[in-house]
């Protein structure tokens, strides 16, 4: 590394780099979604997702294993699960609330945007290429009814399946600082 | 000249009597970066610092004698893991070393003797 600080922001940095592990499972709901919408799966058709579940897994897994040992295992001081237990039940409460209230929104889209626009907004927008599924999951409601009628249904699917490969880029976009940030400090 | 070369002399004194253990480049990146985590493995202190795995180990076996960090030796899967962490022990005397160099920066800065 070129600095000490540059040794403590890295460190700090570095789970959230690991992006590249998540790429499978963005990739098959991207999939899944678009697979939904063209018509080759029925809603709510459970034996071909099952089936994409076992070479996620797997590719999970082999990605896990090649990052851990290329690029070493770090564990955070704060993995940050708390937060994240505390924004699943602010968004069952909030989708909860809407639908007995009679108020029609899809908390779905935006939940996920806020994920994205947390992780593109800390650490001073380090990974800010976030806030573009960020953007695409706050437009949601705008987009797609809700309920959603049968006529629209292949629109939500068409904007879960951009809102996937939108997660699915901003993720291989981190394994890119990831790489970047090692051979800057090689070649310094 | 006789107070200005007192000064510089003290601060000489000073830097000389910074903990070395501590100050030498290689362990202070691996010290400041096992301080942003909890722990963390081999590999990635060896990327981060670059150095030669023989040469990390001998800077990590100081370390860990000084009982500044902690070793774990381990397994995953069948490949062998060795984790790395900071101790409290370690933490105090990074932060101490920190205000230091801190204070000695002070009385550089403040000194007669500086042009």
């Amino acid at each position: 590394v070129r600095t000490l600080a540059d040794a403590e922001l890295f460190t700090r940095r570095y789970t959230g780099l690991r992006g590249l592990e998540m790429v499978p499972v963005y990739a098959s709901l991207a999939f899944a979604s678009f697979a939904e919408c063209i018509g080759w799966w029925r809603e709510g058709d459970v034996g071909p997702r099952s089936l994409l579940l076992i070479p996620v897994v797997g590719a999970c897994w082999l990605i896990r294993r090649y990052l851990d040992r290329t690029f070493g295992v770090v564990k955070p001081l704060s993995a940050g699960w708390g937060w994240c237990g505390i924004g699943v039940v602010v968004f069952y409460v909030l989708q909860i609330s809407a639908n007995r209230t009679g108020v029609h929104i899809d908390f779905t889209g935006p939940a996920l945007g806020v994920l994205a626009a947390t992780l593109g907004l800390r650490d001073h927008a380090f990974r800010r290429h976030w806030l573009i599924p960020a953007i695409i999951g706050f437009l949601m409601p705008f987009v797609v009814p809700y309920p959603t009628p049968p006529s629209a249904r292949s629109a939500y699917t068409l904007w879960f399946g951009v809102l996937w490969s939108a997660f699915t880029v901003a993720s291989l976009w981190d394994h890119l600082l990831l790489v970047q940030s090692f051979s800057d400090d090689v070649s310094s | 000249m006789t107070s200005r070369h007192n000064a510089g002399a003290r601060v000489f004194e000073d830097v000389a009597a910074t903990d070395r253990l501590i100050h030498e480049p290689a362990r202070l990146v691996v010290l400041t970066a096992l301080a942003s985590c909890e722990s963390a493995d081999f590999v990635f202190l060896q990327r981060l610092t670059a150095l030669q795995a023989g040469n990390l180990s001998q800077h990590l076996a100081k370390l860990e004698q000084a009982g500044l960090i902690t070793v774990t030796k381990g397994f995953s899967g069948k490949y062998p893991q060795t984790t790395v962490a900071i101790t409290d022990d370690g933490k105090k005397a990074l932060d101490n070393h920190w205000k230091k160099l801190d204070e000695l920066r002070k009385i550089a800065k403040g000194s007669s003797w500086r042009r």
